[in-house]
């Protein structure tokens, strides 16, 4: 399967540098992410923000959306590129070459909108503490894992929104461009996952697969909260950020597109048997 | 002993899965052997925020800084008194 995506991979390889035309201001009267996947649709809040607001608020949320992308990148590429040479993994080099190309790519596009139209990328608010598992398929698992959450989680909102024509049409070819190539590294990413888990029956406990699952739920519910961005709320002029984003995340209408978002990767996590569905708290 | 005042000590007993709910929290231990992690982290640095309403500097978000219930309040509480770190 490597071998053949690595193969479309190239065959449809494009220079990023010339694919858009970046215009010099975006319309400031437009949405730039649909109304629909906004931390605040479907709440109280939405009703009470007049038209001028929500789309300030969609503004910021797409800057939010973009650097989270950008961050959740520059992890993943950090992962694969330690992976990209061992021994566990000899047949996929060269997959794994095409996968970082292809995410350098993706993050300089994101990137670079949040520095044309936001400025800048919104800061990862994170600290690196505790260490992976010692085993190194559970390792594995995470970090695959997390791959592959982020990329589903990311690619809902691409696909919804590659042919919004609410938006401008630089934010429609950002994640039209991005949809598509995702769904190669998605379904490659599917299969490591049953590989891995494959490999952690034989190997490990059926407790700490379970511990495993449990993080990769825990890291579902990060992915999502990711998305609901103090700085995004002060920006568009919210007062009270924090308690904005309290009040949003504990909404019971919320669940609804937390479901939407990621119900699909955890479902599939959990079928082959490495996260228990009931424990995301959505 | 701790010299943090109530709201802190509820924040970490909400954020640190393996703290019960009365039992005494070491000012010098790890925070990873209370139950936070890189997750959990980032919803404790949100709550701390929104709780002592102060913003606190990315280049202060470390391992160092969060090493410890001691060494987050110390800075807390510098940033409260604005002192400079």
């Amino acid at each position: 399967m490597a071998d053949r995506l690595s193969r479309i991979s190239r065959e449809n390889r494009y220079d990023v540098y010339t694919l858009f035309e970046w215009p010099s201001s975006l319309p400031a009267d437009r949405y730039w992410i649909s109304p629909e996947l906004m931390t605040c649709y479907g709440t109280e809040l939405w009703d009470e923000l007049d038209e001028p607001c929500r789309v300030e608020l969609s503004h910021r949320e797409a800057v939010n959306f973009f650097s989270v992308n950008v961050h959740l990148i520059r992890e993943l590429i950090g992962g694969v590129a330690e992976r990209i040479y061992t021994t566990r993994y000899p047949g996929l080099s060269e997959f794994f070459h095409d996968f970082i190309a292809e995410e350098n790519v993706h993050a300089w596009f994101f990137a670079t909108f949040c520095q044309r139209y936001g400025g800048g990328v919104y800061p990862a608010r994170r600290v690196e503490l505790g260490r992976p598992p010692v085993e190194d398929v559970l390792r594995d698992v995470v970090v695959f894992g997390r791959i592959l959450i982020a990329e589903e989680l990311s690619d809902y909102f691409n696909a919804t929104m590659a042919n919004d024509e609410r938006l401008p049409e630089i934010c429609q070819q950002i994640n039209r461009v991005h949809h598509e190539d995702e769904s190669r590294h998605i379904a490659f990413g599917r299969q490591m996952m049953r590989e891995l888990r494959d490999e952690a029956t034989r190997q490990v406990g059926a407790d700490r697969i379970a511990e495993t699952g449990g993080y990769l739920a825990r890291y579902s519910d990060f992915c999502l909260q990711s998305l609901y961005s103090r700085q995004a709320y002060a920006q568009a002029g919210l007062e009270r950020p924090g308690d904005v984003r309290s009040r949003l995340l504990s909404h019971p209408r919320r669940a609804e597109l937390h479901r939407a978002a990621v119900g699909r990767t955890v479902g599939f996590l959990n079928r082959i048997g490495l996260v228990d569905a009931e424990s995301v708290p959505w | 002993m701790a010299d943090w005042p109530p709201e802190f000590d509820a924040l970490l007993r909400r954020h640190c899965r393996l703290v019960g709910t009365d039992a005494p929290i070491r000012p010098d231990a790890l925070l990873v052997t209370l139950g936070m992690d890189s997750l959990e982290v980032v919803e404790f640095i949100v709550a701390i925020e929104d709780a002592f309403d102060l913003v606190i500097p990315q280049e202060m978000l470390t391992p160092e800084v969060f090493g410890t219930p001691s060494s987050v309040w110390r800075t807390v509480a510098d940033l409260r008194a604005g002192v400079a770190r």
